[in-house]
């Protein structure tokens, strides 16, 4: 009878044990969502500066949209960091972040054009929705274009991310709408394309381990991912499509937050874009940091990644694109994946 | 006078039960029909439609009964051989069904993906079969084998020599004695059915990575789907999840019928315990292919393919520090829900006893939605219910352990209520009457009884919790990511060597965490049985 106490105590013991060492000891100043990979870095550099702790919850995008949005509007955060203008807008549109954050900036023409008219997000780097990454020795002349990618000689030789799944493919799919004649008209360009022999994997991992294997010849993923894999395997290389998409990252402010934070999460976006944080950013992200300076004063982007001013860019309209979200990918689902 | 008491002192029980594990579980599935239940206004409107078509629930059955019954008779069989037979190779089966319930299911998936990406496997007819529907049955099946293994161990070792000898002078045909020996066996099977079956509806990753180029409708994908919107469409989420919750209720309600139907009390005071024969030639035979099978399919290979990830950089990315720290969290986080996960399932299984009402069956039913929901839309559950002015517990590490409590205990009370009920009440009716104060029942009559449930129950929880992804990724406190955030971290970032020896570490210490606390409590226990045996 007696020997039941030793467990029961050495239960109680973890128990207690562990409440303790889990229990958060100290206040957590700035929360940050982010699903970009060097927002730790900019988080310490901002509390050296300014004594502002700052708690950074490290999520996926689509976990830091649910988190978001499970908690409504009585957010936990105070600024969340992540991919993809469209999802701020459809953010912006059910009422769940700040208005009017944007920092006046020395901004580039392209960042320029990426500001909203409310200021509900800060672009704070460019990335493109769609970048073609091949192996040369396999592909000698990929497309330049989107109409390219019908060519039947590329039948079963192209692969992409669900935009179901992978969030930044959306933008993608969108942008691949839009050249096809907009919403619904587009329809019929990628249904071509699903003629063509296009796969559809779940995320990032399976399509670029299928253009490794061989299964496919080029992968569309979004630009960072293709210039992170290009840069560690020299046998791969990329080509940015005639136009290529926006798909900026963005800083929002969750909406109805005591002011004091407010004015702290505003003083966080104006450090994560000037030029010394912006070099941290380059040098120390690891994929995230693929990205084109959106202000003139920033350094240049990374090495090997071309000029911005050789490219065609064309910028979806979050407002129109946004909303629609829930019904293109529906679309997407049923007429081409199948499910 | 008794039974005020009772009802006094269950009330606030039952109370703290509803509160933290049905209501905000209910408060979610309502949520498509009370529009003041959503997190922000007019989230769900954006929605028109619900994209799931019959096949969805056509394809998602079949998938959940074809790993079922993959699981259900080999765990019947090991099940046996492991009770009923004495048999050299018991050591390594044990260790490869362990493994198998500990590996998570995407770092199987994952091992196996490196396998068929080998050039001479990729194209082959095997690969084709394994990127399909007989790769996600293989692999849901497998992992669902060792949840039906332990349901059915409890019940062969409950059965003991008497009614099979009994059955020998009784029946005189060896089939028929058979046919006594299964029936005996099904709420056990029951059980496993049940667990397998729902776990095998629910699970989203291993069909949208196996069947990503058959695409497969499945009524996760149109869950998955709704989630992935900005801002999340909750609402439409919940109203596919109550597909899940009735295809579970029709998997409960087989384990319930069984347990009733054929359910018996087999463990009693005058049970002797026997040795069990050993294996003949022939079924020694059969017992070391199909173990071999099992260790070599379900954890050499993907084993293998994982460790040389782990230790020879397969990935050409830039090496980063393992998050080791994450192993402590999760290890304390497991530690603890698997805890109350056992305890809280044990309580409501006892209640249900009692009760026997329509009331228990009610909690019980209730549960099920959290077995059957997926974790994802679980997790938001618990946010949505506890970030409101009422029990703030959002962003604690109380709110992470009750969800994963709450995850556990459904799956615990349909395993324990075999071996639970197998229990004779008289063998503490026995006690009572001769004096024996509540408190020395519970030790000395009901706990070496309860030991060997718990302790499974535990290990299992506590399995299951340690790993575990989506509810930690919503509910995980600043500062605190458990392990299999850290995974999902490493693999989003390219990292995959990181990402496969920080898994390893995780398994390796998960067992040692597990036989650790199992030595101990038998140690506690040991003496109390050995004094009973010579009586």
């Amino acid at each position: 009878m007696k020997r039941i106490w030793i467990p029961v105590v050495l239960l109680a013991a973890i128990i207690g044990g562990s409440i303790w060492a889990l229990w958060p000891r100290s206040q957590q100043g700035l929360v940050l969502y982010s699903a970009v990979d060097y927002s730790g870095d900019v988080a310490a550099a901002f509390t050296k500066k300014t004594g502002i702790k700052v708690t950074v919850i490290e999520l996926t995008t689509g976990a830091l949209l649910a988190k978001i949005s499970a908690e409504g509007h009585r957010p936990a955060w105070a600024l969340a960091w992540f991919d993809g203008d469209l999802a701020a807008a459809a953010l912006d549109h059910a009422g769940l972040v700040s208005r009017h954050i944007v920092p006046q900036l020395p901004w580039t023409d392209e960042g320029r054009s990426l500001v909203p008219a409310d200021g509900s997000y800060t672009p704070t780097g460019l990335t493109l929705a769609g970048a073609y990454t091949y192996r040369p020795t396999v592909m000698s002349n990929p497309p330049q274009t989107w109409t390219g990618l019908v060519n039947p000689a590329l039948h079963g030789a192209i692969g992409m991310n669900n935009p179901s799944i992978s969030g930044p493919m959306y933008p993608m799919l969108a942008g691949m709408l839009a050249q096809g004649g907009g919403w619904p008209k587009g329809q019929d360009f990628v249904l071509k394309l699903k003629g063509n022999g296009l796969h559809v994997y779940a995320k990032n991992k399976a399509t670029l381990a299928a253009l490794r294997e061989g299964d496919i010849k080029m992968a569309i993923t979004q630009s960072s991912a293709a210039w992170y894999l290009a840069a560690k395997d020299p046998t791969l290389r990329v080509r940015i499509p005639k136009p290529a998409f926006a798909l900026p990252s963005v800083l929002v402010v969750a909406a109805g937050i005591p002011a004091k934070t407010r004015v702290a999460a505003e003083r966080f976006i104006r450090f994560a874009m000037n030029h010394d944080i912006q070099k941290l950013r380059i040098g120390q992200g690891e994929g995230d940091s693929y990205y084109w300076p959106l202000t003139t004063d920033a350094p240049q982007p990374k090495a090997g990644m071309p000029a911005l001013d050789t490219l065609v860019i064309k910028h979806l309209n979050p407002g129109r694109w946004g909303p629609i979200e829930p019904q293109v990918n529906q679309w997407f689902s049923q007429a081409i994946i199948g499910q | 006078m008794h039974k005020a008491r009772r009802v006094a002192l269950s009330s606030p029980l039952f109370l703290v039960f509803a509160g933290l594990f049905v209501y905000p579980i209910a408060r979610l599935l309502l949520m498509p029909w009370i529009p003041a239940l959503e997190p922000a206004e007019g989230m769900g409107l954006h929605a028109s439609t619900l994209g799931l078509s019959p096949v969805a629930i056509a394809n998602t059955v079949r998938l959940g009964l074809a790993s079922t019954l993959v699981a259900v008779p080999l765990g019947l069989g090991f099940g046996w051989l492991l009770e009923r037979r004495q048999w050299r190779g018991k050591g390594l089966i044990m260790l490869t069904l362990w493994l198998i319930f500990l590996t998570p299911s995407y770092l199987l998936t994952t091992g196996w993906q490196i396998v068929f990406s080998q050039p001479m496997l990729h194209h082959g007819h095997l690969a084709q079969m394994f990127f399909g529907q007989a790769g996600i049955i293989a692999l849901l099946g497998l992992k669902g084998f060792p949840f039906a293994c332990l349901a059915a161990r409890g019940s062969w070792r409950a059965i003991g020599t008497e009614i099979v000898d009994a059955a020998r002078i009784h029946v005189a045909s060896a089939w028929r004695r058979r046919g006594v020996l299964l029936r005996l066996l099904l709420p056990a099977a029951g059980s496993a059915f049940a667990i397998v079956f729902i776990e095998s509806i629910q699970e989203f990753g291993i069909p949208a990575t196996l069947g990503a180029q058959i695409h497969l409708p499945i009524i996760t994908y149109a869950i998955y789907e709704r989630l992935a919107m900005t801002p999340v469409d909750f609402t439409h989420a919940a109203l596919l999840s109550w597909t899940l919750v009735v295809l579970a209720a029709g998997a409960a309600s087989v384990h319930f019928y069984l347990g009733r139907r054929f359910g018996s009390a087999l463990v009693h005071g005058r049970q002797r315990q026997s040795a069990p024969p050993s294996c003949s030639r022939a079924e020694g035979a059969v017992a070391g292919v199909a173990a071999m099978a099992l260790l070599i399919i379900g954890i050499a290979i993907p084993g293998t393919a994982i460790i040389h990830a782990a230790l020879w950089q397969i990935d050409p990315y830039a090496s980063v520090p393992v998050p080791w720290h994450t192993l402590l969290y999760s290890t304390l986080y497991a530690s603890i829900a698997a805890l109350l996960a056992v305890s809280v399932a044990m309580l409501l299984i006892s209640g249900q006893r009692r009760a026997r009402g329509s009331m228990a069956h009610m909690v019980d039913a209730m549960t099920l939605g959290n077995m059957a929901i997926p974790g994802l839309v679980l997790g938001a559950a618990y946010i949505i219910a506890f970030n409101g002015s009422l029990l703030p517990l959002y962003g604690t590490p109380g709110l992470l352990i009750i969800a994963y409590v709450a995850a556990q205990v459904p799956v615990l009370v349909r395993f324990l209520q075999a071996p639970m009920g197998q229990v004779h009440v008289s063998m503490s009716d026995a006690a009572r009457l001769h004096g024996m104060p509540w408190i020395n029942r519970a030790a000395d009559v009901q706990a070496p009884l309860l030991l060997s449930p718990f302790l499974w129950g535990w290990t299992m929880a506590f399995g299951q919790v340690f790993f575990e992804l989506p509810i930690s990724e919503l509910l995980y406190p600043a500062g605190r990511a458990p392990v299999g955030v850290a995974i999902v971290t490493l693999n989003q970032k390219m990292h995959y060597t990181e990402e496969a020896r920080l898994a390893l570490a995780g398994i390796a210490l998960s067992l040692v965490i597990a036989g650790l606390v199992a030595a101990i409590l038998r140690f506690a226990m040991a003496p109390q049985v050995a004094r009973e045996r010579p009586a």
